[in-house]
């Protein structure tokens, strides 16, 4: 006799067993980006980002770095909300939130990666996941939902400071883990 | 087929014709109503939950770029669950998981013997023997035993013959009821 009594002494058919599998759950809501996806689609004009401003706020982190993790997240007039045209302040977060995510994608570059980055990477990864969990909740309020949109945002510019401040030191041959240690 | 598949979800007209308007909260609202059943079937067709996440990122990124191309001649569940299909498997192609060759049909394997042991209840036990199919064999299964499609559709999804369908359906089951009964041999035993 089966230890689970719940269980069936008959044999099943494939299609009955599988059909007991429960459904499953994600881990994270894919949401919150499909949600700055549609909002960055929505647009009607979607300027590039332009080269000159990318470089400036990459020089930008780059002169701020030794600070960078002992310091509060940016506030909302960082480089890319200039990129971002839109008059509901919501519908801007989620296209700038989609505009920052597409820039690290871009200037992530594991094979480069060091170890103390890739940590880095992780610690950052997992706070997103937790703001994306917050964010899936159907019964948040608009001012919850703007808020952890916000959130978001400063989060991904956070990162997108470090992953072009990365780029930048390896341009100049040097590497980002020196700055960690001197931060620390 | 004795049930539907968890993706048989009726939608309202209303609700896709206000998603495709554009409508950010009808579309949250289609994501929501279809983010397990697109998570359950990439999970089962790829064997793992990271990979999964990204189909159904890659699945929703898709259903919104495209939503404007359904045309409501079939269900939309059907719609979106072949664009789910698609990804999941371009998912595993990419990683050179699904065979490059066919291999030789043995007329014996094409066994209608679909019988599972009890021990096929336990869900635990079933997925545990599910990951260790191969790729390809554990998505056969899936799309022929709990999506319901024939042969001759997965071979096309897949880029196969039906007879390739047909032969990783009954060697699968065979794998699938000797590691069943390997697991319930071994919790006998412990």
């Amino acid at each position: 006799m089966p230890d689970d009594a719940r269980l069936p002494e008959r044999e099943l058919t494939v299609a009955e067993a599988f059909d007991r599998l429960p459904l499953e759950a994600p881990d994270r809501s894919a949401w919150p980006a499909l949600a700055a996806h549609i909002a960055a689609s929505r647009r009607k004009r979607r300027p590039r980002w332009p080269f000159a401003l990318a470089a400036a706020a990459v020089l930008a982190v780059a002169a701020l770095m030794p600070g960078w993790l002992a310091r509060p997240a940016p506030t909302v007039d960082a480089p890319f909300v200039a990129a971002v045209q839109s008059t509901d302040p919501l519908d801007a977060l989620m296209a700038e939130s989609a505009q920052l995510e597409h820039f690290i994608s871009a200037a992530s570059n594991d094979a480069m990666a060091s170890a103390s980055t890739t940590m880095l990477s992780l610690a950052f990864e997992e706070r997103l996941q937790r703001v994306d969990a917050a964010l899936s909740d159907p019964s948040l309020d608009d001012a919850s939902r703007q808020r952890l949109w916000q959130q978001r945002v400063s989060l991904l510019r956070e990162y997108a400071g470090v992953q072009g401040t990365r780029q930048w030191l390896a341009a100049q041959g040097a590497t980002l883990d020196g700055a960690l240690v001197t931060t620390y | 087929m004795t049930h539907p598949s968890s993706f048989a979800i009726d939608v309202p007209h209303a609700l896709l014709a206000r998603a495709r308007g554009g409508e950010p909260g009808a579309f949250e609202q289609l994501y929501r109503l279809f983010e397990r059943p697109v998570f359950t079937l990439a999970l089962r067709l790829t064997g793992g939950r990271e990979e999964a996440q990204d189909v159904l990122q890659d699945t929703m990124f898709k259903l919104y770029d495209r939503l404007g191309e359904f045309r409501a001649e079939s269900p939309f569940w059907g719609w979106l669950r072949q664009i789910a299909v698609n990804e999941a498997l371009m998912h595993l192609r990419k990683r050179g998981r699904l065979p490059l060759t066919e291999e030789a049909v043995d007329a014996e394997q094409e066994s209608h013997d679909v019988m599972l042991p009890p021990a096929a209840a336990d869900a635990g036990l079933l997925a545990r023997a599910m990951g260790r199919l191969p790729d390809a064999t554990r998505s056969v299964l899936w799309l022929y035993h709990a999506e319901g499609y024939t042969h001759d559709e997965i071979a096309g999804l897949m880029g196969r013959t039906p007879s390739f369908s047909k032969s990783q359906l009954a060697r699968g089951t065979r794998k699938l009821r000797d590691l069943l009964k390997i697991e319930t041999e071994t919790r006998t035993h412990a």
